[in-house]
């Protein structure tokens, strides 16, 4: 099987568009202030413009909800980057989020409950609680009724959309599909992560001894998948493997088990052998049990089978975590990386842990890459995996 | 492509009727509903050769409402944010408890589309057993009702929305997973349709929520029915049909 991208977009901390996240990651510049990844409003105004100037959206009124209006704008760059001119009834959209637009809604809550804000005003704000909401928002703006799904599973959700992406494609349910991980900050994360004591106030230090926390971050970003390669191609989504921990709602399983079978299964549905991967674009959050369980994953699935580790890296010093998003994000790094045959070191590691026993990158390395192999781990035990190759 | 049968359905009981008991002492009210309709789905049936290569599909389109409404509630009047109510706030927690009874390691999703959640976890299951990454799929939907809101959202256009509840799980499995059990099944699913903009005239009923698709779909076979029509509030309907 395969899927075939064909175009991109990424709106992150530190850039509108994947061109910018791929020189930011490459230039060791990271977009995180107080240890938090928000999209700057000078990122917002420009892609904003650039929208405007589709003459396909040029009816489209903007919407007042963030995650409305970055999952617009994200979804009309993607769409520029493939040179779609909008979705038909045959194609297929698939939507990742766990926080969806709880801005819109979270004070509102606390205010009616406090006898403070009226029902109508409550119910007017209310209505942004599901998170099916971002999506028929999407869908009307855009006049698409076909196939469509959204996906909430934590910290894998956008890997698993592009995971579900591609079985629609191999099954011939969608001519086309575009996929999208949309997530803003709000303080319930910010204040549910800080009491989970995960936060850090630095850039994160992925896989260094010295590790302080993770960086949440905000994040949008779409790619367009095609059954056929074409001039535009620019990567091919070869693998994918879901699977869960059943161990835990917050932590990992210490021996990164289903993150491990995530891996292998992958594997398996690329059809290539463990020597093929030339870089594992880690998880890699900065947290102390994601890091020693990804590694225990990584050691595991080449434990006795005579190949080399390959290189393990994670971007997150650059761009935050993006939650729901982050498989996505991170899933345009490895595309960009394969079309310019590079491997990204791992920004902010200083003194790699000792006992993770990985191989990192000092400097960022051209060399051949065939294969990646993208990994995303959640809350709740939610694990995915992709295997991304070149054309 | 193979054949997809469903192998088991069930919907759950009053979760007041186990929130005292210590396995649940930390569950919500949907993470007990969910988990009573998937063991009710279970029984019977053997667990250890239907849970080897099992998926577990969740679909809710309020998600965790209650816990993150006293999260914030919590943090706003003392300016806590307690861990425990933060965990279970997030939308796929409750997927998260299941599967941790479940102590399996198939794929874990958690879908959310409003009117279609049930559909959309139902399709999911198919597509998921069709490209072989599971052999059995456990499909759950849940939705709690949340009673300091009830008052203020029975005022919306639709009333019942908002304010209905309930657990449905159904068990599917591919023609491999078929092969393993001693048993036949209940249906071959045929197809799940979601026509979306039709006009169709809805009927208002204080048991309708939104992700009800998969509780209706398990009364439906229980009742021997051999299609199930779901009219939408919004007139958009979806069509499941098995033989």
């Amino acid at each position: 099987m395969a899927a075939w991208v064909t175009g991109t977009s990424a709106l992150t901390c530190v850039g509108g568009n994947a061109d910018a996240l791929w020189r930011a990651a490459e230039q060791g510049v990271s977009g995180l202030k107080n240890g938090l990844g928000m999209i700057p409003d000078s990122v917002i105004e420009q892609s904003r413009a650039e929208f405007r100037e589709n003459p396909a959206f040029a009816k489209t009124k903007l919407p007042e909800s963030r995650s409305k209006e970055l999952a617009l704008i994200a979804f009309e760059q993607a769409l520029r980057s493939a040179g779609w001119s909008g979705l038909n009834e045959n194609d297929g959209l698939i939507l990742a989020t766990t926080t969806g637009q709880i801005p819109v809604w979270d004070k509102a809550l606390t205010s009616y409950l406090r006898k403070t804000l009226s029902k109508e005003e409550f119910i007017a704000a209310f209505e942004h609680q599901p998170l099916g909401n971002l999506l028929s928002s999407l869908s009307e703006a855009t006049g698409f009724s076909g196939r469509q799904l959204l996906i909430s599973s934590a910290c894998s959700a956008s890997t698993q959309a592009l995971a579900i992406a591609s079985m629609w494609l191999e099954q011939g349910l969608v001519e086309r599909c575009i996929v999208g991980g949309i997530e803003v900050l709000c303080d319930l994360t910010v204040q549910g992560f800080s009491c989970l004591q995960l936060l850090s106030q630095q850039a994160s230090k992925p896989f260094d001894a010295y590790r302080s926390g993770i960086n949440l971050a905000e994040g949008a970003a779409f790619l367009c998948l095609e059954k056929q390669s074409s001039e535009r191609s620019q990567a091919r989504l070869t693998g994918y493997g879901m699977t869960s921990d059943g161990y835990h709602m917050t932590a990992p399983h210490p021996e990164g088990k289903g993150c491990f079978l995530a891996m292998k299964s992958a594997l398996n549905v690329a059809d290539i052998e463990l020597d093929q991967i030339d870089w594992i674009h880690a998880h890699g959050t900065g947290s102390t049990h994601n890091d020693q369980a990804e590694a225990a994953a990584i050691r595991t699935l080449y434990a006795d089978q005579g190949v080399v580790l390959p290189w393990v890296s994670s971007s997150k010093w650059v761009h935050g975590h993006a939650l729901g998003a982050s498989g996505i994000v991170e899933s345009v790094l490895c595309i960009e990386a394969l079309k310019r045959q590079t491997i990204l070191k791992t920004h902010g590691l200083e003194t790699p842990d000792p006992s993770l026993a990985l191989k990192h990158p000092n400097s960022n390395m051209k060399a051949p890459l065939r294969h990646i192999l993208k990994n995303t781990l959640g809350f709740g035990g939610t694990n995915a995996a992709l295997v991304w190759s070149q054309t | 492509m193979s054949k997809i049968y469903i192998v088991s359905a069930q919907v759950t009981e009053d979760p007041q009727n186990f929130l005292q008991e210590p396995r649940y002492r930390k569950a919500t009210r949907a993470m007990v509903m969910a988990n009573r309709s998937v063991e009710k789905t279970l029984e019977g049936l053997p667990r250890e050769v239907v849970l080897q290569n099992c998926g577990f599909i969740l679909g809710s389109c309020h998600g965790e409402l209650e816990v993150t409404m006293n999260f914030l509630k919590t943090m706003s009047e003392t300016g806590v944010a307690r861990p425990i109510l933060f965990q279970n706030s997030l939308h796929n927690s409750t997927t998260g408890f299941v599967s941790m009874s479940l102590k399996s390691n198939g794929p874990l999703l958690t879908v959310s589309n409003l009117h279609f959640t049930g559909e959309d976890a139902l399709e999911s299951a198919v597509c998921l057993l069709k490209s072989n990454s599971c052999d059995f799929c456990i499909v759950t939907t849940v939705e709690a009702r949340v009673p300091e809101l009830v008052e203020g959202l029975q005022e919306t256009k639709l009333r019942s929305q908002y304010v209905g509840e309930g657990s449905g799980t159904v068990l599917l499995c591919n023609e491999k997973g078929l092969a393993t059990l001693d048993r036949k099944p209940l249906a071959e699913l045929m197809s799940v349709r979601c026509i979306r903009g039709a006009k169709e005239n809805f009927v208002e009923s204080t048991n309708y929520y939104e992700s009800n698709a998969v509780e209706r779909l398990a009364l439906s076979l229980q009742a021997n029915d051999r299609d199930l029509k779901l009219i939408k509030p919004d007139g958009s309907y979806s069509q499941i049909q098995w033989r």
